[in-house]
């Protein structure tokens, strides 16, 4: 390779090595990929809703089938389920702590009866950091609705948004009125 | 020397004018930044909300009242430079020479910055500010060429007289001068403290480098310098190379609120296509620089020189 | 050192350029690091010594927190382990989603070490855009394991759940989507003045340099020697897989980030194939419940190709229902700690977080 070849492919190396860096312009045009949440609905590559049905969110536990056998509480790898006694019940029941669950399933896995389940909701508001340990049952009660959202409910488009501020407060519970 | 209503006004609004376009051309960089990310961005407005919000927090430490002062010197610097640069060509301050006082008055606010950051004894605003000096050293060698060729072009050393000059479209300067054009633009580029050049304040290096000590009310007069400081130097280019924004004759009033809009967009012009460059380089290290600086751009500043000082003398 | 001569900088754990929560404390003689020393035990959570106290599947929910960035290769390496203790054989198909997992596992990591490095240089366009595409490789993660980070799905015996019946096809378009993606990183990283000028030549080491210090993965590779324990040493479904090992020989940072990059074009290729081959049957062997799960007494060391290098598992069991001792090799606790403070000598300051990011450190291994 004589010289001067050597210093055209330099130049060329370094005029192309400034220019291809500029292709990232073309984004601009382009649709981006991020979500304005909760306003938009989060979806796979597929345009299907997210979370999964797998996703391990907050539990819920059958107490028809429920035989509190109590394996859920020896299995739990960060000692959040505890067997408490209901009142109004002759067996114990599992309460779940969610200041340690760490969502990993083994629960509903260990489960002999099928009864425990980790639904795909996942958002919890809440000040009253006691509300946060609760015995999951069927479905999630009436005062958990507060401040558990459910999955379902993130999903509302901008519409609803708009429509949920001109009425205030008239869906939420009793707390959110006593603020002001 | 009597000053006219127009001037007096504009005195007034100048700063202004600059202040709210700073903070909009920053959302508006920011916004496109994003979106080049693939990402939607923050609102437009976000800047603004930034500085409000950082003014209306309390300042829980200062190191000394040189602090106090370094912070304030940068913000004065600034409005200073914002009353030099012709707005739709209509300079508030006009002289033989205003050009270089200009050129010295953009070095007032770093070292402003420089005295605030140095009293606060981090090492990391130290060796930030050290690096900001180092990368004025650097622009300003092109960039002073550059003035030196304009000045030689338009044979005046007064700003509101090389923007009279370039009235028509194609006595634009950065037709007749492309090269020193060109100088110019990548010295604007560390001007700005855009990518590859933001050293200084390079996050994963120096830790934002002299901004580090520097919150709430201290932070914010830092956003305004920046905000400003990016409208007096892509409005410096735009005064020196493409005409000024004086597109409507006649002198009326209405007149000069449209060539300060055409101002306003020649320079957003100019800061976009720093900020593309912003996005899609990295950053090169300190010696990188001072390395490119003195090369490439020098260069074809000299080049330029030449070409404006021989076609001066009549050779071509 | 003389004091007069020196600044010391503290680097961490709150610092923009830290590749997570370790500091190092730097002795400068103007731009230039004289000495590093690291300082973890910032993330020190005593994983080793707890997982003494938990059953063997209770560990399942805690190794994956090890390694952040890229958690499956602990699930896989502490399985293994267990596996080759009680001698039990992992079925086919299971070995085969565990590969997919493991893959993916790496192509996760492996674009946030990427993105690491256009942060590290102030290129913040590229890991806006590989953090954007890991979320579709997290949301495949999610509606294979129901987790997106943690995943807790290797499990002694295969994996936990088969595969949903629309996943493979998801798998494949999260593939082919980020394949169309890898030549705008490519024009926008690898082909740019800057990015030559800032890696090309950056902190150089020698194969020979390498092995001494116990450098593995990318990083060794990235220095002309030709190992991968896939290869070298198959687990779970590697050894019926296509795939090539990537070898550059300068072991200059370049070398390094170049490595990686290929990388993720293998991993596609493996996912593509696995998928391709998957065989039917079960994905998990007949073990016994998870609360009767003895291990007989013996002790096994088994080990892994992680993103960062080899990911290593020792399990000692005296019989029971609990591990005697555990101890993770982690590569970045050799990377991290004593590679990286050499490296780091004779660096200028601006290189510190770009050799650091190159090296993909994960300070959560180092401290375990």
């Amino acid at each position: 390779m004589s010289p001067g070849h050597r210093q055209v492919i330099m130049m060329t190396d370094f005029v192309k090595k400034t220019i291809r860096p500029f292709r990232a312009l073309r984004f601009l045009a382009r649709k981006p990929h991020t979500i304005i949440s909760p306003h938009e609905q989060h979806n796979d590559i597929e345009g299907e809703p997210l979370p999964t049905e797998r996703y391990r969110g907050i539990h819920i536990n059958d107490w028809e089938t429920c035989i509190s056998c109590g394996l859920c509480a020896r299995i739990c790898p960060c000692d959040a389920i505890e067997m408490v006694d209901v009142e109004g019940e002759q067996k114990k029941r599992p309460e779940v702590s969610y200041g340690r669950c760490c969502f990993c399933g083994f629960c509903e896995d260990v489960c002999p009866r099928d009864s425990m389940h980790l639904t795909s909701n996942y958002v919890m508001i809440d000040k009253n950091s006691e509300t946060f340990t609760f015995l999951p049952e069927n479905d999630l009660k009436e005062f958990q609705k507060e401040y558990i959202v459910e999955t379902s409910q993130l999903r509302y488009n901008d519409k609803d948004v708009k429509k949920a501020e001109k009425e205030p407060s008239a869906k939420k519970g009793g707390k959110g009125k006593k603020k002001k | 020397m009597a000053w006219s209503t127009t001037t007096w006004v504009m005195a007034a609004l100048a700063p202004i004018i600059v202040f709210l376009a700073g903070h909009l051309f920053l959302g508006i960089a920011r916004k496109i930044t994003a979106r080049i990310h693939r990402r939607r961005g923050p609102p437009v407005m976000q800047q603004f909300i930034d500085v409000f919000k950082l003014f209306g927090k309390r300042t829980s430490t200062t190191h000394s009242w040189v602090q106090d002062m370094g912070a304030l010197f940068a913000v004065i610097g600034v409005i200073a430079c914002s009353l030099f640069i012709p707005i739709g060509g209509d300079p508030v301050l006009s002289f033989q020479g205003d050009v270089i006082v200009l050129v010295y008055l953009l070095a007032i606010a770093p070292l402003g910055m420089a005295l605030g950051t140095g009293s606060t004894g981090n090492p990391n605003s130290a060796i930030g500010v050290s690096r900001g000096l180092m990368l004025m050293l650097a622009y300003e060698l092109p960039f002073a060429i550059v003035i030196v060729t304009i000045i030689v072009h338009f044979k005046t050393a007064s700003l509101g007289e090389i923007v009279e000059a370039q009235k028509g479209f194609l006595d634009w300067a950065i037709l007749s001068l492309p090269l020193s054009a060109i100088a110019a633009d990548l010295s604007l580029q560390g001007m700005l403290g855009e990518k590859p050049f933001d050293q200084p304040v390079a996050p994963s290096e120096v830790a934002s480098g002299p901004m580090v000590e520097f919150g709430g009310k201290y932070l914010g007069m830092l956003m305004i310098w920046h905000a400003m400081s990016v409208v007096v130097e892509a409005g410096l280019f735009v005064n020196l190379f493409l005409g000024g924004g004086v597109l409507f004759g006649g002198g009326t009033t209405l007149a000069l609120i449209g060539n300060i809009f055409v101002w306003l967009a020649l320079t957003l012009t100019v800061f976009i296509f720093s900020i593309f460059i912003n996005s899609v380089f990295g950053r090169f290290k300190m010696g990188q620089a001072l390395k490119f600086y003195w090369g490439f751009p020098t260069l074809i500043a000299l080049i330029g020189l030449s070409i404006a000082v021989l076609s001066n003398l009549g050779v071509f | 050192m003389d004091d007069f001569r020196s600044t010391e900088i503290i680097f961490g754990p709150q610092h923009p350029g830290i590749h997570g929560n370790f500091a190092m404390r730097l002795e400068l003689e103007g731009d230039m690091v004289r000495r590093a020393r690291l300082v973890p035990g910032y993330l020190h959570r005593a994983f080793e010594k707890l997982m003494e106290r938990r059953t063997w599947h209770q560990n399942i929910a805690l190794v994956p927190r090890i390694c952040v960035p890229d958690p499956d290769v602990n699930e896989a390496a502490y399985s293994m382990a267990i596996e080759n203790i009680m001698g039990l054989e992992v079925p086919r198909r299971g070995n085969y989603i565990r590969s997919i997992v493991l893959e993916l596992s790496r192509l996760a990591a492996h674009l946030m070490g990427l993105g690491g490095l256009g942060g590290a240089i102030g290129l913040y366009t590229l890991p806006m855009w590989t953090n954007g595409e890991r979320d579709y490789v997290l949301d495949l993660f999610e509606a294979l394991t129901g987790g997106r980070v943690y995943h807790m799905y290797t499990w002694p015996g295969g994996v936990r759940w088969d595969m949903p019946e629309n996943w493979p096809r998801k798998a494949l378009k999260v593939m082919d989507h980020i394949e169309a993606q890898l030549p705008s990183y490519y024009s926008l990283f690898f082909e740019s003045k800057v990015t030559d000028a800032r890696l090309k030549g950056l902190a150089p080491i020698t194969t020979s340099w390498a092995v001494e210090h116990g450098v593995t993965g990318p990083n060794l590779r990235a220095t002309g020697l030709e190992v991968d324990l896939r290869r070298d040493d198959p687990y779970a479904a590697y050894e019926e897989l296509d795939f090539d090992v990537i070898t550059l020989k300068q072991g200059d940072g370049m070398a390094r980030a170049l490595v990686r990059w290929y990388e993720v074009g293998q991993s596609i290729r493996i996912i593509r194939d696995a998928i391709e081959k998957m065989p039917g049957g079960p994905v998990i062997a007949k073990t016994p419940p998870p609360l009767a799960f003895m291990v007989p007494p013996g002790d096994h060391y088994a080990h892994v190709e992680s993103s960062k290098g080899e990911y290593g598992y020792y399990v000692i069991s005296k019989g029971g229902k609990y591990p005697y001792r555990v101890h993770v090799r982690g590569p970045s606790f050799t990377h991290g700690i004593d590679v990286l403070e050499k490296m780091l000598v004779n660096q200028e300051l601006a290189d510190v977080a770009l050799i650091t990011g190159g090296l993909d450190v994960c300070p959560p291994d180092i401290d375990r």
